[in-house]
């Protein structure tokens, strides 16, 4: 009973620190987001400085405790700013949330959130075993077990002559080796209960967001909205639709990818498309771009494609140049990400010390 | 997707035997016929620079080359399919004006997703997981019998095949002894270039694999080359006596599987 209920506590505390991560960036940049938004920004600000503070670690090969060390303080120093600073857009925030809740109360409600917690409960009893659940849970598991970050193989254990930047570019498996060492729990555990349950939730919240952006009008048809898609979810089962990567394989970076990061590029497109001078709109399309490769390495390039194609075909309609150079400075960090990658690809190797 | 030639192929492996693809179009050209002008030049204009970017069989070999060509089906997750249709079905179902009428539309449309053999939900698709680790109580019996006797802190070992993809995730001071590459194409000596290097662990998989008694000398020298503490291997296979000649003895046995242990 213990390991469930570490389980369901790293949710919450995740959940919260989401949220504190994005009204600390929405003070910041002075923003004007709703709750859901708010807690979405937060989501690819957290991710995105853990790679800030990973990747720096990860290639100059540093003990795994250092990044522990190093992202404790860094999470700590935020939290207990934006409490202290920002206790009353934390009051604002939580209000928005129980708000919205209420808003929604009847039948509906219960009935989406019994889904979604079936999608979540479907997800953990799944017994999927594969190459991919050895190589990046094995990764989890080794960073632990090695105090090294990618210095050996994440499935075999052996010593790597290089670092392989496939998977080293992107901090997410470091997140949850944290995750491990500080619950003291298994790989296996943290990925599949946690960050899994993470996934879909994130996934809930992003569709409901989107739903209340296609209908202003009423809150319910978004939350309709959101309990067809997961429906459809359940019906859709072939190995390549996002789908499976969310019911058998949210765990894994790349389901991350196909419901989180994607799905949230399409709604910063969508407000963008609504109203392209909004900073709201455009902090946000930064915030997801900028996450995206610490969230997955499989947004490497689609990411960026769908920020340029969204962007270009507004240009069509508005001919703003300037929404040209904006987009240069989102899809600018996955760019350096994808040269890397490149020249990793044509023989530059980090050697392990 | 691997085997996939051109983009027209991958939208139909991606879609497989299921309705959502050829709905999603059809909910794309509603929302271009009714849709408010300003948005259908702008969808136009995304579909043109989509097939120009992403979906031709040019970038599909550029960018392949690059990310991967098996991996390319993950341009498809950036089109919106399942939101869109389900902004179609709740513009259907909750424009219903009486409530039966919305049960009806709500019911139609499930039938329309949930019909086919698509499914997740199925018999057998829900099995409860036997320990929280979600792994094979047998791989864990396997793993504790290694982390009791092991006298080395990352012992090699070689495992068969199921055994292998859990145990180190379980226990990872584990080291496998029979690498993943080696697996996937040690049996493809014609298909893949790669084959060739795998000669030495072909041995290995064989006897752990498939209980083959036929080639001492070859595994002997596989394992003496790997350095290989433990082989664990299916009980079914009796493999005591041989592995005893190549130098291990039996150390105990899980419900499934024994652990041998090298003894020079």
């Amino acid at each position: 009973m213990v390991q469930p209920a570490l389980c369901l506590l790293i949710i919450v505390l995740l959940g919260i620190e989401f949220g504190i991560f994005g009204i600390g960036v929405r003070r910041i940049f002075c923003l004007r987001l709703s709750s859901c938004e708010t807690e979405l920004l937060g989501f690819f600000a957290y991710f995105g400085l853990f790679q800030m503070a990973a990747l720096p670690l990860i290639l100059l090969q540093r003990p795994f405790h250092e990044l522990v060390w190093l992202w404790i303080v860094i999470a700590a120093v935020l939290n207990l700013s934006v409490l202290f600073t920002s206790g009353k857009d934390l009051a604002g925030f939580l209000r928005g949330v129980f708000a919205g809740v209420w808003r929604l109360k009847g039948f509906l409600l219960p009935a989406v959130i019994l889904l979604v917690l079936f999608v979540c409960w479907f997800q953990a009893t799944q017994q999927y075993m594969g190459w991919d659940t050895t190589d990046y849970i094995g990764t989890v598991n080794t960073t632990v077990y090695t105090d090294t970050m990618y210095v050996y193989e994440g499935n075999s254990g052996v010593k790597a002559s290089f670092l392989n930047l496939r998977y080293a570019l992107s901090a997410f498996y470091m997140h949850s080796a944290f995750l491990c060492k500080m619950a003291g729990l298994g790989g296996m555990i943290i990925q599949k209960y946690v960050l899994g349950t993470v996934c879909i939730l994130m996934h809930g919240l992003i569709l409901f967001t989107i739903g209340k952006r296609l209908f202003p009008e009423d809150e319910k048809k978004a939350l309709f909205m959101t309990g067809l898609v997961f429906v459809m979810h359940l019906g859709f089962q072939t190995i390549y639709s996002t789908s499976d990567f969310l019911l058998i394989r949210a765990y894994e970076a790349k389901g991350f990818c196909g419901n989180v990061v994607i799905p949230a590029m399409f709604y910063a497109v969508l407000c963008f498309w609504e109203e392209q001078k909004k900073r709201e709109h455009w902090a946000l399309l930064f915030a997801v771009s900028f996450s995206s490769v610490p969230v997955s390495m499989s947004s490497l390039v689609v990411v960026p494609a769908l920020l340029v194609i969204a962007v270009l075909a507004q240009w069509f309609c508005e001919r703003s140049w300037k929404i040209l150079w904006r987009c240069f400075w989102c899809a600018a960090p996955n760019a350096v990400y994808l040269i890397i990658y490149f020249f990793y690809t044509r023989g530059f190797q980090i050697m392990i010390k | 997707m691997y085997d996939v030639e051109s983009i027209q192929q991958m939208f139909q492996n991606y879609g497989g035997i299921t309705m959502f693809l050829p709905a999603f179009w059809v909910c794309v050209i509603y929302v271009f016929c009714y849709g408010k002008e300003s948005g259908r030049k702008r969808m136009l204009a995304v579909f043109l620079l989509s097939i120009l970017f992403v979906f031709n069989d040019l970038s599909m070999k550029l960018v392949g080359k690059i990310t991967g060509e098996g991996t390319y089906y993950r341009f498809i997750w950036a089109l919106p399919i399942l939101p869109l249709i389900a902004w179609a079905g709740t513009k259907v179902v909750m424009e219903r004006e009486k409530r039966w009428e919305k049960a009806v539309v709500f019911g139609l449309l499930f039938c329309l997703f949930w019909g086919g053999k698509s499914s997740f939900i199925t018999e057998g698709s829900i099995r409860i997981p036997e320990n929280p680790y979600n792994l094979s109580g047998d791989v864990i019996q396997v793993c504790d019998i290694i982390a009791e006797d092991k006298d080395k802190e990352r012992p090699v070992v070689i495992f068969d095949y199921g055994c292998q993809l859990e145990a180190r995730l379980y226990d990872p001071s584990l080291v496998w002894g029979i690498s993943r590459r080696a697996y996937q194409f040690h049996n493809d000596a014609e298909g893949y270039e790669h084959a060739g290097k795998y000669k030495t662990e072909k041995a290995l998989i064989h006897a752990a694999n498939f209980g083959v008694k036929s080639e001492p000398e070859r595994l002997a020298k596989a394992l003496k080359k790997k350095k290989v503490d433990y082989i664990v291997t299916l009980t079914a296979y009796e493999m005591d006596d041989y592995l005893e000649g190549a130098g291990y003895k039996l150390k105990a046995r899980s419900e499934m599987r024994s652990v041998y242990v090298r003894t020079e």
